[in-house]
């Protein structure tokens, strides 16, 4: 989250876009900014799992056997300047590679919504999210920071076993075995070029740099690993 | 409030001034781009904000956008309505749905900022 927030702030300040995939080394539960952190909310089996909130709204996302995507955009691109559409430009190439993998997803298409909103992400409906044979995959939220977009977003892979009613993409093809460093590192690889080339932006790879790092370790210290922040929304 | 008296923001944000009060929102153009919105985070009465800092937050679309203060001064009212119900945002964004209202410290500011003319032009160059 501190690293999403750094690059989020290279694309407020120096209007640089970036794409980054990540994932977490032990199952965690990211918060929606403005959702409520109390325990009343919270499923048991969670109960010892690490919470961090993140910038962007939406619901919670339980990170477990899952692809994490962090996308930015500066504000002089034009992309920027529609939220929804963002969604469906990010969305969209992700549907090309899946299917190019033989996972055939899709945009819900219609948006579901309740008078209390479930505490999880993946039990939430909106229009632009994919889903698999009518379950939810992939789920994206935004922050927007002086024009700027910081855009991420959780795919799927495996059913969490903290999370058992949201079947992964991978069990419901019954392609479990394909979960495995070299398929997530060539998935992340190919929705790169296509994102790349939906934007009209040359692709390069590239490693945060010292002053990236440098504020993503100040946020990660004084603001992510607080509990004020953590627990701030009450 | 009659938009030909209000000051506009090139970050979408109105000012209405009566003497040392400026009243705060955010125009319609803003509400369109940040569609249904569902959340929105106010500054306390009692504290100070600064120009072209930040001074409340809205989520729309499982988006959060900050919201940016056009004036600097000490919030004397938030409208403690749009917690609950955000509606009047979208429905009446320059009468009801305005946001905060803030005792000026430096009514300068309000030299820098367009008049409604010329805020209708800068949004149609945004469009495009």
């Amino acid at each position: 989250m501190a690293i999403d927030e750094s690059l989020l702030e290279s694309a407020a300040s120096q209007n640089i876009c970036s794409l980054r995939w990540y994932r977490w080394k032990h199952p965690t539960i990211s918060l929606g900014y403005f959702q409520k952190n109390e325990t009343e909310q919270k499923n048991d089996v969670w109960k010892d799992l690490s919470t961090v909130r993140r910038l962007s709204g939406g619901g919670a996302i339980l990170h477990h056997h899952e692809l994490t995507y962090s996308f930015t955009i500066p504000a002089n691109h034009p992309l920027s300047k529609s939220l929804p559409d963002l969604y469906i430009t990010i969305h969209k190439p992700l549907i090309d590679v899946l299917s190019a993998h033989h996972l055939k997803v899709e945009f819900r298409g219609v948006s579901i919504t309740a008078e209390t909103e479930p505490f999880l992400c993946f039990g939430r409906g909106d229009e632009r999210d994919l889903v698999y044979h009518g379950h939810k995959i992939l789920g994206s939220a935004q922050r927007r920071r002086r024009g700027a977009i910081v855009q991420h977003g959780s795919l799927l892979l495996l059913t969490s076993e903290y999370a058992p009613h949201f079947p992964g993409l991978l069990n419901q093809a019954e392609q479990t075995g394909l979960y495995q460093e070299e398929f997530l590192t060539q998935l992340a690889e190919e929705c790169s070029q296509v994102i790349a080339k939906a934007i009209n932006l040359p692709l390069k790879s590239q490693n945060l740099t010292d002053e990236e790092l440098l504020l993503a370790s100040h946020l990660e210290k004084d603001k992510y690993s607080q509990a004020a922040w953590n627990s701030r929304k009450k | 409030m009659d938009q030909g008296n209000l000051k506009f923001t090139k970050t979408h944000e109105w000012v209405g001034v009566e003497g040392e009060i400026a009243t705060m929102g955010i125009t319609d153009f803003a509400v369109n781009q940040l569609t249904d919105l569902v959340y929105i985070e106010l500054p306390e009465v009692g504290s100070n904000c600064e120009a072209g800092k930040v001074f409340g937050e809205v989520e729309s679309v499982k988006a959060v956008s900050d919201l940016y203060s056009p004036v600097s001064g000490e919030i004397t009212e938030a409208n403690t309505a749009l917690v609950d119900d955000q509606s009047p945002l979208s429905d009446d964004p320059f009468g009801t749905g305005w946001i905060t209202k803030v005792k000026m410290s430096n009514p300068a500011e309000l030299d820098l900022f367009m008049n409604a003319d010329d805020y209708r032009k800068f949004c149609e160059s945004e469009a495009h």
